[in-house]
């Protein structure tokens, strides 16, 4: 049995080693509580001094209880036993850390003036040592009326004192702390108070002093909200009076800041010794270099530009054993069909296997990225990189929290819409979401890859390569059309104050091979799942719309043509063995084609692959000279060999190599017409017109089109498109061989560099992604922003593919 | 008829799963619907 049971709140800034303690306290007997309309949750435990039983809740980490969002009112509401379902508690643990005191004593301050019990735990004191600073507990102690525990919570070192000081606190009432605001501040204070206590019935609950406290300074947020709704146009009145008698011509949220840290900076005054200029930490050294505006930003240019580089250095041998993969599966998938099932040899090799198999083949890519961002996130560098950045936000009028959510829009822009909701200010939150779909997620990845192995040289400039130094481009096209966006939105519609933003540099860390690979895990699951289920049914459906109508009459025309050129080329091998002196089915002429073609098929091969490895001219030149040398020999060794069946032997390869593409080209205009006779030949016609100066045909803006829903699916429609137009052949096995082979009505190359970038251009800029712009609507509350951005994006994607275009073109690309 | 009746199925069911997709992410849109756990979602950079 255990005499006592009590409840304390465990709170404290974000990285003061809180979890830890938390963890240290109770053990491993934990449970989550939620928190209802609120996206953070709070952890409790349990606790065990001597008789009595101290229940935990640790609230999030947070540097203030201002409270501009529900997810910030959740710490004071927690502090007031008014989370439904959490106990009200009776005292509270402060963490402090050691080595940022003054910072970590400013939530001190606002916890302190609730008057509930309070311990105050130290941590990060070997840091603080490490840079020369030593804190006198007992001095800190008596300045806040309250116990000060060091602890250090990964060696278990002043757990039970802390146990026992919150044990022997919470027998004794709190006493609130009182800042020293002034007369006209405090006055405002109680005059607000007994404001919203009048409120009381119909609010439900009795507001406590620091609430009016927050409420006079912030002047918005949550509580704000209630109060406005039960106390109507009077209380918002009221409010603004005394807010403005408070400020007395300042702004409120200085003479807090001011009022508190005066406080702050005496108490630390007193407690706190250091070296001269404090020993300098190896973090602080590093962060000297990659937080410095030049080098820094230097740094992080070069790190971004590796990281694209690697993804076509490493990916291309991944992406081989894929598609080598899918190809087999493929195969033995379409060996199961019988022959007279074409339809469904249709549906799974170009709509499933062209389509879908398509896709999976970019997932090596995916998951490169974000092995790159794991470990770099993992590192602690990601938050350098937004220091860095924070400083271009400024003169776009953005807060620097906006960074944070734009900076995970790059990864994908649906938790980035989300995590705008730690942004105070409307319009700036606004701001940040109608930008965050501008950053190149990785949806846009495959894409952009696609084109770039495509159509973009793969020439070395300087230490890199061509093809990474486009796609590093294509991730700032979003950016360079995001700034001048956010330019309008700001000095326009959307303006308001620029808002201080603190920001902590967390220590740097090994990577653990752990977090990485459940990111890698995580994201490439996903990649697959979307793969498996969005793209799937959009493929099938492009599939069908390609396939269907099937015109009988074309398909007898080109059958009929087909089955001529089969017999003409027939009656030709007849003619020509018979000239030669054989029967037409004699062995020794047919075993004498077979190793002429064999002969030639490796020649070819070889060849391909001598000129792929070898990069200077003259030696392949050289290699190809003695390529051919070769196969002129292994010729002659053949007609030794084959005798008088030789000769005819070769004007029969010869003739069957006119044969077969006399018979593809057939096939390949059959296919051509069907497909401009499908209800996505006959809807892509009435479109074209609106795509061709874009430098796109019909089936590029189909596919475009179809990508609405999710960017990836372009892969997979110009997969099953381009197939079934028969743009496939026998040696161009991936979408990449297809999209360089494609020919326009005219016969020449469909896309060309101009082509390609354009496309890339569009994806860059265009609202394709029909996720993004439902969670704009749930965010918003409204169809407006989606709408707006849908059409603004759109626009402006295809204004800038027009204007790539058309400049490539003239330039000669 | 056996090949009809398989690329049949295979068509309704994708567009059953593409109509349930709009119907889904319309009530995502009006906040009835979790998309997918975002707050779990490793593409969210976790930074303080």
């Amino acid at each position: 049995m255990h005499a006592d049971r009590h409840t304390v709140a465990l709170l404290g800034n974000p990285n003061t080693g809180k979890s830890s303690l938390f963890t240290a306290l109770t053990g491993t007997r934990q449970k989550i509580a939620n928190f209802p309309g609120v996206t953070v949750e709070a952890k409790l435990g349990t606790a065990k001094f001597e008789n009595s039983e101290i229940t935990i809740i640790d609230l999030p980490g947070t540097y203030s209880l201002a409270a501009r969002s529900p997810d910030e009112r959740v710490a004071t509401e927690a502090l007031l036993g008014r989370v439904p379902g959490t106990p009200k508690p009776d005292g509270v643990i402060i963490v402090l850390d050691a080595s940022n005191l003054e910072r970590n004593l400013y939530l001190a301050t606002q916890v302190l003036e609730f008057g509930l019990p309070a311990v105050i735990a130290l941590t990060m004191l070997d840091v603080a040592q490490s840079r020369g600073i030593t804190i006198d507990v007992e001095v800190l102690g008596k300045q806040l009326n309250a116990t000060v525990v060091p602890v250090n919570s990964p060696q278990g070192k002043g757990i039970d004192a802390l146990k026992a000081a919150l044990h022997r606190t919470l027998h004794h009432p709190g006493k609130a702390l009182h800042v020293p605001f002034g007369d006209e501040f405090t006055k405002s204070v109680d005059e607000l108070h007994a404001a919203v206590c009048d409120l009381s019935v119909k609010l439900g609950f009795k507001p406590a002093r620091p609430e009016a406290l927050r409420l006079l300074v912030d002047g918005a947020g949550p509580f704000f909200d209630e109060c406005e709704q039960v106390g109507g146009g009077a209380f918002t009145d009221t409010l603004q009076k005394l807010r403005a008698k408070a400020a007395a011509g300042s702004s409120l949220a200085l003479i807090e800041a001011q009022a508190r840290y005066g406080l702050i900076g005496g108490w630390v005054a007193q407690a706190r010794t250091s070296d001269d200029d404090g020993k300098r930490t190896k973090t602080d050294k590093v962060d000297a270099v990659l937080t410095n505006k030049v080098w820094g930003t230097l740094i992080f240019m070069v790190l971004m530009l590796l990281v694209f580089q690697s993804i076509y250095a490493w990916a291309g041998p991944l992406m081989d054993g894929i598609e080598e993969g899918v190809g087999a599966l493929g195969g033995l998938l379409l060996a199961l069909v019988p022959d007279d099932m074409p339809m469904l040899h249709s549906l799974l090799k170009d709509g499933v296997i062209g389509g879908v198999g398509g896709v999976l083949v970019f997932l090596p890519q995916i998951l490169i990225l974000f092995l790159f961002i794991a470990i770099l996130e993992d590192l602690g560098y990601m938050s350098r990189a937004a220091f860095l950045m924070d400083r271009v936000m400024a003169p776009l009028g953005l807060n620097g929290r906006s960074f944070i959510p734009l900076l995970s829009s790059f990864a994908c822009a649906i938790p980035g819409i989300m995590g705008t909701r730690v942004i105070e200010d409307r319009n700036t939150r606004l701001t940040t979401i109608f930008l965050a779909p501008f950053m190149s997620c990785s949806a846009r990845l495959p894409v952009y890859t696609l084109f770039i192995a495509a159509f973009v040289p793969d020439h070395g400039v300087g230490p890199f390569n061509l093809q990474g130094l486009v796609l590093f481009a294509m991730y700032w096209v979003g950016v360079l059309f995001a700034i001048p966006t956010a330019l309008v939105l700001k000095r326009g519609i959307l303006k308001s104050k620029i808002t201080p933003f603190l920001m902590e540099l967390p220590s740097y860390k090994m990577p653990r091979p752990k977090a990485v690979a459940r990111v890698l895990v995580e994201r490439g699951g996903a990649f697959i799942k979307r793969a498996g289920t969005i793209i799937f049914a959009v493929a099938i459906i492009v599939w069908a719309l390609a396939y269907f109508p099937r015109d009988g009459a074309v398909i007898e025309k080109h059958d009929a043509a087909i089955a001529a050129s089969e017999d003409e080329f027939a009656a030709k091998v007849a003619a020509i063995a018979k000239d030669g002196g054989f029967a037409e089915d004699d062995e020794a002429l047919a075993a004498s084609v077979a190793d002429i073609e064999e002969l030639t098929a490796t020649h070819e091969e070889a060849v391909a692959a001598t000129e792929e490895e070898i990069v200077d001219e003259a030696e392949l030149e050289a290699a190809l000279e003695e390529r051919a040398a070769a196969f002129t020999a292994a010729l002659l060794e053949l007609k030794r060999r084959h005798g008088a069946a030789f000769e005819p032997a070769q004007v029969i390869y010869t003739a069957r190599i006119e044969g077969d593409e006399a018979v593809a080209a057939l096939e390949k205009q059959r296919d051509g017409e069907l497909l401009a006779g499908s209800f996505l030949g006959i809807a892509g016609h009435a479109i074209e017109p609106a795509v061709k100066p874009l430098g796109w045909d019909w089936r590029i803006g189909m596919a475009a089109i179809a990508s609405f829903p999710a960017r990836e699916v372009i892969i997979a429609s110009l997969g099953t498109i381009f197939n079934l137009g028969g743009d496939e052949d026998e040696e161009s096995e991936s979408l990449r061989h297809v999209l360089v082979d494609a020919e326009d009505k005219e016969g020449n190359p469909l896309f060309t560099l101009a082509t390609a970038l354009s496309i890339m251009v569009f994806f860059a800029l265009c609202a394709q992604c029909a996720a993004t712009l439902a969670i704009m609507r749930r965010e918003t509350n409204s169809w407006k922003w989606p709408i707006a951005s849908f059409v603004y994006m759109t626009s402006l994607a295809y204004i800038a593919a027009l204007v790539t275009y058309q400049v490539a073109s003239a330039l000669g690309a | 008829m056996i090949e009809y009746a398989i690329v049949a199925t295979v068509l309704v069911a994708a567009a059953a799963f593409a109509a349930w997709r709009v119907w889904h992410t319309l009530r995502v849109s009006q906040g009835k619907a979790e998309g997918h756990n975002c707050a779990k979602c490793p593409a969210a950079l976790k930074m303080e």
